[in-house]
């Protein structure tokens, strides 16, 4: 009975620990620190093909940058965070990081925004930004998401075009209707 | 122009009916951005900033610094009625002022709280005033390798001073001073890191950055926690008992006005050091207050003197850090850095010209901060609780309009698009360096900095050579941060080997 027992639970996937608000961190920051690194060499590389007058200055930043990164990266590896990143990204993978996923989220929506506003320009791009994020994403109630993308975008509108004379992009669309070919 | 002329001008200049109008808006708005927790006075600066485009050099000061102003008046508001400090500026007044809140005296803990940032205000201000004939001098000695030293002392400071760990405040300035290198040199016309983008030629412009490192990362931060700003502590004061209160409280910073000085002195002081920003000025007068009391073990359970000290030091900063914004064109703190963003943009230098020939444009800050505190301290009285009330807005309603004003903003800057993509990419940056702990601020002020260092490097090695750091000046200061940095990495790691 006992065997049995020891069976059935040795068949069962292992339960996998549940990722903490530093493990998180550490990853992300091993992420981050690593992006830079690469970044850094690689503007590096490109500033030895300038003038030195030109590439002087971002020596002088870069070098002691590339230092500092790879300190960095090494006290990140010392302290365990490749473990943990390994966990959180198979944590990532499978959406069960719900921080990550709110992030992820606004990240999308927020591209949409600019996708939309150089499609259909600012105030249909903002507005139907707001709608979707106060509807849809955070179900708040119609009539008051409604109440504030009008009043917002008026207000915008009003503020920016008579207060402070300036048009806000209309979207190419609109300007390829306008006659406009170049965007 | 002579320090009187400016004054006088500087003085007819703030309550005239061209800028007096921006200064109570400027001042109003800092109250509500302060009055909302996350929402620091560099966010207010960075909202204001998007509006000055259209605005004369003396409306744009006005609105930009009575903005700035009173966002610590607002803090310190949250602080005290929801345990919730507006600004980092305002963690201090933590310490004693809930404890007043539940005490029922949460009245007389605002009134203090108001009057004292007013009092330390103007402390600051006219310091600033008595600096400038001293400034005016200094400056003169300040050449390309003084001014390109002093910028790498200043970024030390700010990379070492700031409440985050020193590798990363480093790897954020350098960043900051690494981004400002990209777009066309202006000696060889060579382009840098530009992908031969026409939109990067001029470099990235800096009022998206701003807005994105501070504006946005603070909304996804917002999102990504949701609920209120406020928390669940919602409850609003009512109205009619805390007036009384107020008044009382406006009665007993006045009648602490040695605390007040003293205090003020302080916030003045650790304001003309690049980065150390109002923090830890309100803590050390926090501490000195405490030291010096009669009532020492009061504090920490609602003393009134440890609200006035912590608001005192902390309004006074500005004078301070503005001496050293305006003489140098060194910023000392973020927020330093988007005033001085402010100046290029309403096409006013930084340094000798400015203290030689717009000491009106000074004498205009100098009031701006004065009056601006006063219109904060008289609106914050009569608003407290429509004020809080903003705050229990849900981050769901918050997010989305914030965010749609700051594209909005980002795009007025320059009207490029490319300039909205740029503050959301920074809002992405800034708030992975938020919770990574990497100093925004730094990265901002190397941004800024960046030309000047470039500038000056190129100009000292023209006119000096490659050992232009062997003069007096420059080597001091080379010496000052080599040994300040090797000091506070030394000691850090004294401190690892003791635990």
């Amino acid at each position: 009975m006992q065997s049995k027992t020891q069976n059935q639970a040795d068949e069962q996937p292992e339960a996998e620990p549940e990722v903490t608000g530093q493990q998180y961190s550490q990853a992300l920051e091993l992420i981050f620190v690593g992006g830079l690194f690469v970044i850094v060499v690689a503007a590096f590389l490109e500033a030895t093909t300038y003038q030195l007058v030109s590439s002087r200055t971002p020596f002088v930043a870069m070098v002691p940058l590339i230092l500092l990164l790879i300190i960095q990266f090494i006290r990140l590896l010392r302290s365990g965070s490749m473990d943990r990143f390994k966990l959180v990204l198979t944590q990532a993978r499978k959406g069960s990081l719900s921080t990550l996923n709110k992030v992820f989220g606004l990240v999308c929506w927020a591209t949409l925004l600019f996708v939309m506003i150089l499609i259909g320009g600012h105030y249909l791009g903002v507005a139907v930004f707001m709608f979707f994020l106060m509807r849809v994403l955070a179900k708040e109630r119609l009539i008051l998401t409604l109440i504030i993308v009008f009043s917002i975008t008026i207000i915008l509108f009003v503020l920016f075009e008579y207060g402070f004379d300036i048009k806000l992009y209309r979207g190419i669309v609109h300007r390829y209707f306008e006659g406009y070919r170049i965007f | 122009m002579t320090i009187i002329e400016g004054l006088v001008s500087g003085f007819f200049q703030s309550i005239s009916l061209s800028v007096l109008p921006y200064l109570g808006l400027g001042a109003i708005f800092g109250l509500i951005i302060g009055v909302i927790p996350g929402l620091s006075g560099h966010f207010a600066m960075a909202m204001a900033i998007s509006f000055l485009y259209t605005m004369e050099p003396g409306a744009g000061i006005a609105f930009l610094l009575g903005a700035h102003s009173t966002v610590a008046q607002g803090g310190g508001l949250t602080a005290i009625l929801f345990s919730t400090p507006g600004t980092g500026q305002n963690a201090a007044t933590l310490l004693d002022g809930p404890p007043m809140r539940d005490k029922g005296l949460a009245g007389i803990a605002v009134g203090a709280a108001m009057a004292s940032c007013f009092l330390g205000a103007t402390f600051g201000a006219v310091a600033l005033a008595l600096l400038l004939p001293v400034l005016r001098s200094v400056v003169l000695f300040f050449g390309p390798p003084e001014i390109f030293m002093l910028a790498m002392l200043a970024l030390t400071f700010v990379a070492v001073l700031g409440k985050e760990d020193i590798t990363r405040s480093l790897i954020a300035a350098l960043l900051g001073l690494l981004m400002a290198m990209v777009g066309v040199d202006n000696v060889t016309n060579q382009q840098r890191f530009t992908f031969e983008s026409s939109n990067l030629a001029d470099g990235i412009s800096l009022v998206p950055v701003v807005l994105g490192l501070f504006a946005v990362a603070e909304m996804i931060e917002l999102w990504v926690n949701g609920g209120s700003l406020a928390g669940k502590n919602t409850r609003a004061l009512s109205a009619r008992e805390t007036q009384k209160q107020i008044f009382r409280g406006i009665g007993l910073a006045f009648k602490h006005w040695w605390l007040v000085l003293r205090c003020s002195a302080i916030g003045t002081i650790m304001g003309l050091i690049p980065g150390l920003g109002s923090a830890p000025a309100s803590f050390v007068a926090y501490g000195h207050a405490k030291q010096t009391s009669k009532n020492k073990e009061s504090f920490g359970k609602g003393n009134v003197e440890g609200v006035i000290a912590a608001e005192a030091a902390n309004d006074a900063v500005e004078g301070g850090a503005l001496a050293s914004t305006l003489a140098f064109g060194i910023p000392g703190s973020s927020s330093m850095a988007i005033l001085l963003s402010g100046l290029f943009i309403l096409g006013l230098e930084t340094g000798p010209q400015m203290l030689n020939n717009h000491v009106d444009i000074i004498f205009i800050m100098i009031f701006t901060i004065i009056i601006g505190n006063l219109i904060g301290t008289v609106v914050g009285m009569f608003l407290v609780n429509p004020l809080s009330r903003a705050t229990s807005i849900r981050a769901s309603i918050m997010v989305p309009v914030i965010l749609t004003i700051i594209v909005t903003g980002a795009y007025a800057s320059d009207r490029s698009l490319f300039d909205i993509g740029i503050a959301l990419v920074f809002g992405g940056i800034g708030y992975l360096m938020k919770i990574l702990n990497y100093s925004r601020a730094a990265l901002l002020i190397g941004f800024v900095l960046g030309f000047a260092v470039e500038k000056n490097l190129y100009l000292a090695l023209l006119i000096d050579g490659p050992l232009f750091f062997m003069t007096p000046i420059p080597l001091g200061l080379g010496i000052l941060t080599i040994g300040f940095l090797a000091y506070n990495v030394i000691g850090i790691s004294r401190e690892k080997k003791g635990k």
